[in-house]
């Protein structure tokens, strides 16, 4: 089956013969254009371009480029593209979560423009991502991630937002793939502990965890609520504990 | 394939084959500073600059340094000593 390479990181560690190795590096997807209300990402910008972009770093504080700078290294990083990282939608994968709490879509051949969290539980088809686009809503976003060791994969992950008065908070390397939890949209943009609470004490029975060699299912669940607890707060200032 | 890729400014115009990775059209033609470590992609051993930005030889195909200029350790002699 033939393969469309983005940056080649982590395909050349399958054991697969491709018979035709696609490269999208000359179709002008290496760009981060910006708008008045959008920033549109070409699928081929690698992760050290996304962190070190000006227009990235002026949004919601360098939230994105937060959230990869501590994949690998900046060799890794200068190879892998943000079209590969989110197409391949990979459990342990930083800017998935760190995307899915902002107002994102995601541009495919086939799809067209659909929403990066519809996009997230989507099958693999045989589709090529080309952008992904990320709406410029007011507010404050942060991205935290929990690692055994520096430059390693991901123990937890925890992404939380609040723009346009409207919460969404992410978790990922549950160790599945990102997933949103939903019944924040609900929540006013000011959240009382007594609420966090209550919506820490149900992440277990909203999101599923498990365990891998970094973490048992049990201590992910604990830091769940611990990062959840620290996002909200973070987002809100530290005016939480009211 | 066929490639020119310059190499600590000497310049190499021939055929590859098309999975040729980076790391090993540098130490078929003696670059031998650059070593392939972890074949995972983290280790940073074998990096070379690709025009100045540092990137992981071991996970490059040879073919996409085409028209581009490499500096490996070797190229950098003048200015350790």
């Amino acid at each position: 089956m033939n393969r469309i390479i983005g940056g080649m990181l982590w395909l050349k560690k399958q054991d697969i013969t491709i018979p035709c190795a696609i490269d999208l590096s000359d179709c002008g997807l290496n760009k981060i254009e910006e708008d008045e209300n959008e920033i549109k990402i070409g699928a081929m910008v690698s992760l050290h371009d996304l962190e070190t972009s000006s227009t990235i770093l002026n949004l919601y504080d360098g939230m994105i480029s937060k959230s990869v700078r501590d994949i690998v290294g900046v060799q890794f990083r200068n190879l892998a593209t943000v079209g590969g990282s989110i197409y391949s939608r990979f459990g342990f994968s930083d800017i998935l979560c760190a995307l899915l709490a902002l107002d994102c879509d995601v541009v495919t051949h086939v799809h067209g423009r659909i929403p990066l969290s519809k996009f997230v539980h989507m099958k693999y088809e045989r589709d090529v991502v080309t952008h992904v686009i990320i709406r410029k809503n007011s507010g404050k976003a942060i991205y935290i991630s929990e690692r055994n060791s520096a430059t390693d994969f991901p123990t937890l992950v925890v992404s939380a937002s609040l723009l346009d008065n409207k919460w969404k908070i992410a978790i990922g390397a549950r160790p599945k793939k990102a997933m949103l939890l939903e019944e924040f949209e609900a929540f006013d943009s000011f959240i009382t502990e007594k609420e966090i609470d209550m919506i820490c004490d149900e992440i277990e029975n909203k999101i599923e965890f498990d365990s891998n060699m970094r973490a048992s299912k049990e201590y992910r669940i604990l830091l769940a609520k611990v990062l959840v607890k620290q996002a909200i707060s973070e987002v809100m200032e530290g005016e939480v504990c009211k | 394939m066929q490639v020119n890729i310059t190499v600590n400014g000497k310049r190499y115009i021939e055929d590859i084959k098309p999975d040729l990775l980076l790391i090993d059209f540098l130490r078929n033609h003696g670059y031998y500073s650059v070593k392939r470590g972890c074949e995972t992609s983290n280790c940073g051993l074998c990096t070379v600059w690709l025009d100045e930005k540092p990137v992981l030889s071991c996970s490059l195909l040879a073919i996409k340094a085409d028209k581009h200029a490499i500096t490996t350790l070797e190229g950098l002699e003048k200015e350790a000593e």
